[in-house]
Parts: structure tokens; sequence; C-alpha cells
């Protein structure tokens, strides 16, 4: 039951977590972190954070700041800070 | 009819890479129907035969958890493809195996392209392609989409598959004796409601639905005696739920992750079981104790090389911008008959003084771009962003708050719309309130200029504590804010998922910086072109009876609505109306405080360009020559990173511009021009970062907020001047 065990951890949590302080708390690798988070990926109870919807605005202030800015994700002053995940509801 | 082919995979694993191989140029660019998702479809021809390519949105899995997801697994489940290209990542099996595995079990017949073969050969990750096709029951095919390597392969074995035995035998999973035993029943119901039987195998339906996939749901409940047999599908998952002592996903979830698991062992042989050198250096640099400093370290380091280290090149640009642009320009005027009348006073005071004074700083944003953009592909600011994330949540700041943060760093603008990231209202309008404190690359020019005339030997220190003043204010008014209008909510757990370290690729490194700074240049050719033309015109229009462009700037139009300003600004050292009309043309945007302090105090004291006696042969020796003195400047200031001097950056004060911006401080503030220089600084990074920035905001949370957050900031921009300057003055700043 590792994968719920993780999630426990998880929710039993509040703000950011990294696969490396999952490993700690966990007893396991960050590897081993990053595979059960995979697996918790693709069965739909961890998922992307956010409410964002792909194109779902405009960015209101285009072309004014100077930027060929098309959405609020593909400026490229955006920094790419690598995936976030939050666990879905039931 | 043609056969589809559907090309699936994870985000990231090269899946359009390949797409766009296959296809090559037969490609049709739209939307996914009711969609802004973009669809790409193509085809290619083997052996006569014709094959239609879809590319499919990167997902992980089959249960969509997202709006991308939706379309993937929705074709997938629908159209029932001819075969599936699934994509995976030869660096990092386990999530590509996962996806594999559940298009596997929905009995669709499959080529794997295991991508990324050369990363992974080169880390040392040894993939058996044999056993994985033993294991998996497929055919899989070694790629390296960005090179082309493998397409053809691929192509071969989707006709093969094509071709095959249309009746595949889907993947069956052992999932334990307790869900096998509601499964068994569960598939016995579908086949006996035979529409639910045509939308899939039906155990795959089944799992589908106990995984909770809205999508399958929606789909059985559409059909006669779909509502039954999702009744027994909830007592079924109700009672698994009872008897392992989890949710039924989750349950699913371990098995098939152990399956996964045993997979990825047959295939690479048994994983490390100790942490790897990433892992060792995530332990120091997210430390919660040494992840601070270390993270103050990295950020000064930045600042040193973004403000020392490229001075060199700032000097060169101004040179070259003050003297043979500016002469080009004379003579070109000269050469029309539009020389000595108001046309040159444009061209040369208003256009060349106020965008070439911006412009001056492209090398200082080039080296701040590129120093970001080493940290961002290394990994590092991932972890920096955690770090913060850690130190702002302990002071009650909402988690998450330091990401649009982070891009705050880069522009204003898009921080505001990176707040959208945060889940609730709330957290969402107390980190765009918070947003504008972050220090942008706009504001950075004025850091530079100003510390140059008054810090000229502490300049990246001075850079830094702005950068260092601005995340700490951020964090105070955040505290005030989070425990009197914008009381805290329980924070949302989640998972950063920190990106592997790795050298940074050159190629992205480039990219990222031409991207940035082709952006800052671009403001300067538009916004600040505009905003200086328009500070020119009001420093020509006379308030008393000269003529138009005849007149002292002091008796302009901008003189005249600059000193109605300046008293406010008087106690923070800086009540001149040339420091209040900058500060009134920075709304428009940080930049064209610059552009305007040029034309302004260049106006007062500016001689214009001296002419050059060797004409533009002349003028071009002279650029070169400036160049290559500039780039060995510049490699003599790299070990004064670590502080070895081996050059004076304090020599530039001398020139006009600096001079008059000098003397003008010092009588503005009764003697104490470094403390209003200070305060001028402090004044700049807090206040209304641009008019983009507060269109951003009232588009995000509305016309009251945006309110508060300008009257706010200029409050708060007012206290932290007056604070500066008083301590410069205290502390004996002259």
């Amino acid at each position: 039951m590792r994968l719920t065990a993780l999630l426990r951890e998880i929710e039993g949590s509040s703000g950011s977590l990294t696969a490396v302080e999952l490993a700690v708390r966990l007893g396991t690798t960050p590897a081993a972190v990053s595979a059960m988070l995979a697996a918790l990926r693709a069965a739909g109870r961890l998922g992307p954070d956010g409410s964002r919807e792909p194109g779902s605005d405009e960015c209101a202030s285009a072309g004014s700041c100077g930027v060929a800015c098309t959405g609020p994700d593909r400026c490229p002053f955006v920094v790419n800070l690598g995936p976030m995940l939050e666990v879905r509801p039931r | 009819m043609t056969p589809i082919v559907a090309i699936s995979g994870c985000p990231n694993s090269g899946k359009t890479t390949l797409f766009n191989h296959l296809t090559g140029a037969q490609r049709e660019v739209g939307n996914w129907p009711g969609q802004t998702v973009e669809r790409s479809a193509g085809s290619f021809s083997l052996g006569g035969d014709e094959f239609k390519v879809v590319d499919l949105p990167g997902t992980y899995g089959l249960v969509a958890v997202s709006a991308e997801e939706s379309i993937a697994t929705g074709f997938l489940s629908e159209e029932r493809p001819a075969a599936v290209v699934t994509v995976v990542d030869a660096t990092n099996l386990h999530p590509g195996l996962h996806l594999v595995a559940q298009i596997a079990e929905a009995g669709l017949r499959q080529v794997v392209a295991l991508n990324m073969s050369d990363v992974a050969e080169r880390r040392g990750i040894d993939v058996d392609r044999a056993a994985m096709e033993e294991a998996l029951g497929v055919r899989v095919v070694r790629t390296v989409a960005r090179r082309g390597d493998g397409v053809d392969r691929v192509r071969r074995a989707v006709a093969e598959t094509v071709a095959s035995d249309p009746e595949v035998r889907p993947l069956v999973i052992d999932y334990g004796p307790v869900v096998e035993r509601h499964l068994g029943g569960l598939v016995e119901t579908a086949i006996a409601a035979p529409q639910v039987g045509r939308l899939g195998p039906p155990r795959w339906v089944m799992l589908q639905l106990l995984a909770g996939d809205e999508q399958t749901a929606r789909a059985v409940a559409s059909v006669d005696g779909g509502e039954a047999v999702l009744a027994e599908v909830r007592r079924a998952a109700a009672a698994i739920a009872a008897e392992v002592g989890c949710d039924v996903e989750v349950a699913l979830a371990e098995r098939r992750f152990d399956w996964v698991a045993a997979q990825v062992e047959r295939i690479t042989g048994p994983a490390p079981s100790g942490p790897t050198l990433s892992d060792r250096f995530d332990r120091v640099l997210t430390h919660r104790l040494l992840g601070l400093p270390v993270f103050a370290a990295v950020m000064w380091i930045v600042l040193r090389v973004t403000a020392d280290v490229t001075a060199p090149y700032l000097d060169w640009v101004d040179g070259t911008i003050s003297g043979p642009v500016s002469r080009w320009a004379v003579n070109l005027l000269d050469a029309v008959g539009l020389s000595g009348g108001w046309v040159e006073g444009l061209v040369v005071d208003g256009v060349l003084a106020g965008v070439g004074a911006v412009l001056v700083f492209v090398p200082v944003l080039f080296g701040l771009y590129l120093m970001l953009a080493l940290l961002e592909d290394s990994g590092y600011m991932a972890r920096a962003a955690a770090v913060m994330d850690r130190a702002m949540r302990a002071v009650g700041i909402p988690g998450k708050a330091f990401l649009p943060m982070m891009v705050g760093f880069g522009c204003t603008v898009p921080a505001i719309y990176a707040t959208r990231t945060l889940d609730s209202p709330r957290d969402r309008l107390l980190t765009g309130l918070l947003t504008p404190f972050m220090s942008c690359g706009a504001r950075l020019p004025v850091y530079v200029l100003l510390s140059g005339v008054f810090f000229a030997g502490h300049r990246s220190t001075v850079v830094f504590a702005m950068y260092l003043l601005g995340i700490v204010v951020a964090v105070l008014i955040g505290l005030v804010l989070s425990r009197t209008m914008l009381r805290d909510d329980d924070p949302m757990p989640f998972v950063m998922v920190l990106p592997e370290f790795r050298l940074p690729n050159a190629r992205t490194v480039w990219s990222l910086v031409r991207q940035r700074t082709r952006a800052f240049v671009k403001g300067a050719g538009t916004t600040i072109l505009v905003a200086s033309v328009a500070v020119w015109f009001l420093l020509a229009i006379p308030i008393g009876g000269e003529g138009f462009a005849d007149t002292d700037v002091e008796d302009s139009a901008f003189g005249g609505i600059s000193k109605v300003f300046a008293p406010a600004l008087e106690p923070l050292g800086f009540g001149e109306w040339e420091q209040s009309g900058a500060l009134l043309s920075g709304f428009v945007a940080k930049e064209v405080v610059v552009s305007t302090i040029a034309q302004l105090y260049g106006a007062n004291g500016g001689a214009g360009p001296a002419a050059s006696p060797d004409g533009v042969a002349g003028d071009l020796r002279e650029i070169g020559t400036s160049f290559v003195d500039a780039t060995a400047d510049t490699l003599r200031a790299i070990p004064g990173v670590i502080g070895l001097d081996l050059i004076d950056l304090s020599d530039d004060t001398s020139s006009g511009l600096q001079s008059e911006i000098r003397t003008a401080f010092e009588e503005g503030s009764g003697g104490h021009g470094a403390a209003a220089g200070l305060a001028f600084m402090v004044f700049v990074l807090l206040y209304t970062p641009c008019m983009a920035a507060v269109a951003a905001f009232r588009h995000e949370f509305g016309a009251r907020w945006t309110l508060v957050s300008v009257f706010g900031q200029l409050a708060v921009a007012w206290v932290g001047a007056a604070v500066a300057f008083q301590i410069g003055k205290l502390v004996g700043l002259g």
C-alpha cells in the first residue's frame, strides 16, 4: 500500500513537497517516489495544479508590454519551474 | 478506408517531434472540435498503403484530469484507431509504461517508440528492447525523434501492426483477489448489457468506471442499460474500498504500479538503491535551513555578473549611440534639409536620447537573462521556488505564491497572470498584490544608472539590495494582509516535481536569452519610443510665450505637470520637477524613467554629438575598437565575481549625463545626493510597475482591487523612500 501511504503524506501536508522530502518521510529513494507519483498521475488521483484551461484567456495587455504575449503561459518571461501535482478530488 | 494511427505519449516525451518526422510536410493544423487545443493531423505512405496520423495531446493515462487528456482518451476510446504509436521516454520509463499498460488493457493495437534512446545510453540506462517487446507484447522501436532516427522503422512497425489480426487480446493485469472477484461480476453485467459491451473490451470499460473516468461513465450512462451498470459499479467500488481499506482507484493504481515496476526491472535491471548525485544536491539546495542562504548567494552572483561583468558593454553601447549613431542621424537630417529645426530636436533629444538611453542597458538585461536561463535550464530555479515557497508559507503567505513571484523577476505582467496557478481567490489576490514588489527587469536600468552615479564601486551590492528589499517588502506586506484583510485559508498541498539537475543546454539557454532580450528591445522600439516622443513634445510645448521647441524645459508643459507633483516628493530627497517628471513617465513603463532622465538632464547639459574627423569609416573603426576594448574589459571583470578585481568599475561616473544627475540630486536634497539617489531607487522598486501591469491586474482582479493595488504601492513606495532617505542621511551618505 505504498501509493496509499504516499497519498496520505501529500494530503496531510500544507504547501509544497518535493520527491526528496517525501522519500525521507516514506523511507525510500526519490526515484521510487517519482515512480509512485507517475502511477498516481496515470490513475488520475494526482493532476496538474491550478484551474487553468489551455488557451482559456487572452493576455489583456498583449502588445502593450512590449512582449509578444499571446496568452498567460506563452510569454517569454514565464519561468519553467517544472510540473506541480495536487491531489484530485474523488 | 485509410487506417488511422494515433500518436500518444506523456507530455515532453518527444511525441510531436516524432509526428512531424512521420508525416513530413503533409499535415494540417486546426483545433479539436469545441476546444482551443491544437489538433495536428497528417499522413504517410508505405508500400503503396496510406496511413492517416493524428497527434494526440500529451497524456499520462486514460483517466483524464485535464482538457488535453480528455481529448486524448476520448479519441482513443471512441475512434479506436487502427494502431497507436505510444512514445515512451527511454530515460524515464515509469510514466510511459503506465500509459502503454492502459492502452494495452483497452485492447488497442500498439507500437512503442522508445524515444531519447541516445540520452538513455549516455546516462548508462541499458534498455533491453527485446525484453521490453516480450514483457509488453507489442513492437518496440528505438527512436531519437530529434534527429529523425528510427522513423522508418516506426512506419514499418505500424504497417505490420495494422496488417495483423484486428482481434487483439487486451493486456490483463492481476488486480488482486478482492478487485478481481468484483471485477468478474461487473464484466458479466457488462456483457449482459450489449450496448455497454460495444464501448470497448468489457473488462477495460469496467476498470475505467472503477477508476472514476468521467468520460466512460458518460458514455455508459447514454446507452440502454447503462444506468443499471453504473449503479452496480458504484456498489462494487464501495465494497472493494471497504475490503482493501483504500479508494478503489488507488487499489487499481497500486497493482498497476507493481506491474510497471516489475516490467521496468525486467527491461533495465534492478533500480539503484541509493540516492543519485542530483538527489544529494537537492538535500542541500532545498534544505530547510541551508536552502535560503544558498539562494541568496546564487542571486548575489547573478546580480554581480549582471551589473559588473556587463558594464564595459554598457559603456560601448552608450558611446555608440551618443557618438556615431547620433552623428549619422544629424548628417542624414542635414542631407534632407531638416537640420537645426525642431525635427532634429525630436530625433536627437527625443528618440535617440530616450530610446538610446534604454538600449544602453541591453547588455545588462542580456547578462541577467543569461544567468537566469542558466539557472532555469540547470534545474536550480525550481529548487529556489521550493525553498522560497516554504519560507513564505512559514510567515502566512500562501504556498505557490513564490511561483508568480519568480516570474516577476522577469516581468510583472505574466507574473500577475501566473497567479492563476493558485487555488483560492484569496490566495490569488494576495499574491497578485505582492507580485509587483518583485523587481522586474525593466527596473534594472534605473538601478544600474543611479548606482553607477552614486555607488560606482558597489554597484552590484546596491542592485542586489534592491532585489532583496523587494522580497522583504513583499513578505512584510503579505504578513500584514494575511492577518487583516485577507485571512489565511488552509493551504492546499501539492508536489513539485523537480527536474533532474543537468548541465544547461546551450541551445535552450540561447533560445531563452534571445526571446527575452528581443522582448526588451521590442519594448524600446514601441512603448518607450512612443513615451520618449510624447515626453519630447510635452517638453517642446511652452506654457509661457516662447515658441514650440524653443522653450526652456522648466517652462514646458512637461515641466508644468511635473511641478504639480514635485512637492509631494520633497521629503524623500528628490523633489525637483525633473525627478517627479521621470517618475510620472515611469507609469508607462519603468525603462521610461531612464529615457526621461536622459532627455531632461541631456537637454540641460548635453552638448550634442561631437563631429568625427574621419567620417563614417572613422565611426565604424571607433565602434569596432571600442567593442574590442569592452570585450577585453568584460573578460577582466569576470574574476571580480569571486572578489579578484582586475578592472576598476568605479571610474565611469564621468559622463555628462551622470554629472548632471549627481548635481541635480545633490541640489535637490540639501547635499545628500547619494541618500536621495538611494531613496529614488527604492521608490522605483516599490511604486506601480507599468500600465501593462495595471491592465493585467484589472483583468484578473477587477477595478476596485486595482485602485487598492495602485494607491497601496504608491503609499508603500513613499514610506519606503522616506525611510531610505532618512537612514541614508543618518549614516552620512553624501
